[in-house]
């Protein structure tokens, strides 16, 4: 009787713990192939260290260039790359749409283009991932590109949209505080 | 004073309230206006000698009266007080205002628009140096995994029998 009363508190406990990682978890899509996302995220750390140490330079040409390179790789898919792989495609078009917008002088693309670029780097998943801040801005710099076209009614949906991506972030960093 | 030393024009409205007064004066013991009506005749007298100052009075300000009149009638209106402006002061402040709510509207839209972009753009550098170091975290996480099924696979060669698995 006070052994199988144990076995009960110990799976309880186990079935807690199991809830709460599945909890932590939710959303987020575990990666198929972990290597992958490994290669995919040293890549983009490594882009981004340069790019920083290129605009100190001042030369904003090279900063773009090298996003440019990291864009023409073959991004892993959701499913091999996970929830993450998904951010870290969206950090890199961020960045390289912001930097082509604040530098539109240096190796030009029409607005056209930035849109069909900001499109490839939303994908189709775009809202499947959890909220996360680098989704938020490509919403938020489609916004801006789609301004610049005219279509405002657009623009308008597309900050919305990061607004409401923001303020559940805000939420999440307050409740965590 | 007496009124011999300094006799008061007939003219002067002082004078009846001293006829008056004096004839109060003559009232008998027993409070009969007894003589009262003795001054009629002379009051009568003195409204006569008004009534023949007054028309002179009263052309004089009837000729005040005229020349003022004449001096706003010829006097040149200003501007302000133009008979157009009554009916063009609306109009214009109207066109005014409509020209006012345009030209806010036209600034206000691509004013706040970039106000919005300049505000997510704080909000994503506010969010995102977290949102990097739960990258860093999870990426973390995913090289453990890697770790640990690399592990797993040079264990599965090293030690495990060749065709073991289906």
């Amino acid at each position: 009787m006070k052994r199988s009363g144990l076995t009960l508190v110990l799976g309880m406990l186990l079935g807690s713990g199991a809830m709460l990682a599945g909890l932590a978890q939710a959303g987020r899509l575990a990666p198929a192939r972990p290597d992958a996302l490994v290669a995919l995220a040293q890549q983009v750390e490594v882009a981004h260290r340069r790019v920083d140490l290129l605009l100190e330079q001042g030369d904003a040409a090279a900063a773009i260039a090298t996003l440019e390179a990291l864009r023409q790789q073959r991004w892993p898919s959701r499913e091999d790359g996970g929830d993450l792989g998904v951010e870290l495609r969206h950090d890199v078009y961020g960045r390289l749409v912001r930097l082509r917008l604040d530098f539109p002088d240096v190796d030009p693309v029409p607005d056209a283009a930035l849109l069909a670029m900001l499109d490839e780097g939303l994908g189709a998943d775009a809202r499947a991932v959890e909220a996360n801040p680098f989704t938020a801005r490509l919403v938020a710099l489609r916004g801006e590109v789609l301004e610049s076209l005219g279509r405002d009614d657009d623009a308008l949906g597309a900050y919305e949209e990061a607004l409401e991506l923001n303020r559940t972030l805000l939420e999440r960093e307050l409740e965590g505080m | 004073m007496t009124r011999e030393q300094q006799p008061s024009a007939v003219t002067d409205p002082g004078w009846e309230a001293e006829l008056r007064a004096g004839a109060a004066q003559d009232l008998g013991d027993d409070g009969e206006p007894a003589h009262v009506g003795s001054v009629e005749p002379e009051l009568a007298i003195v409204r006569l000698l008004l009534h023949a100052q007054a028309p002179a009075e009263l052309e004089a300000a009837r000729q005040d009266a005229i020349w003022a009149e004449l001096a706003r009638a010829t006097a040149k209106t200003p501007w302000w007080r133009a008979r157009w402006v009554f009916w063009a002061a609306p109009a214009l402040a109207a066109a005014a205002a409509v020209l006012l709510v345009v030209s806010v509207r036209i600034d206000a839209g691509p004013g706040r628009d970039d106000a919005t972009a300049e505000l997510l753009e704080q909000q994503f550098a506010l969010l995102a140096p977290a949102a990097r170091a739960d990258v860093a975290k999870r990426v973390d996480g995913a090289r453990q995994t890697l770790r640990g099924e690399l592990l797993a696979a040079a264990r599965g060669d090293g030690s495990a029998p060749a065709g073991g698995a289906p």
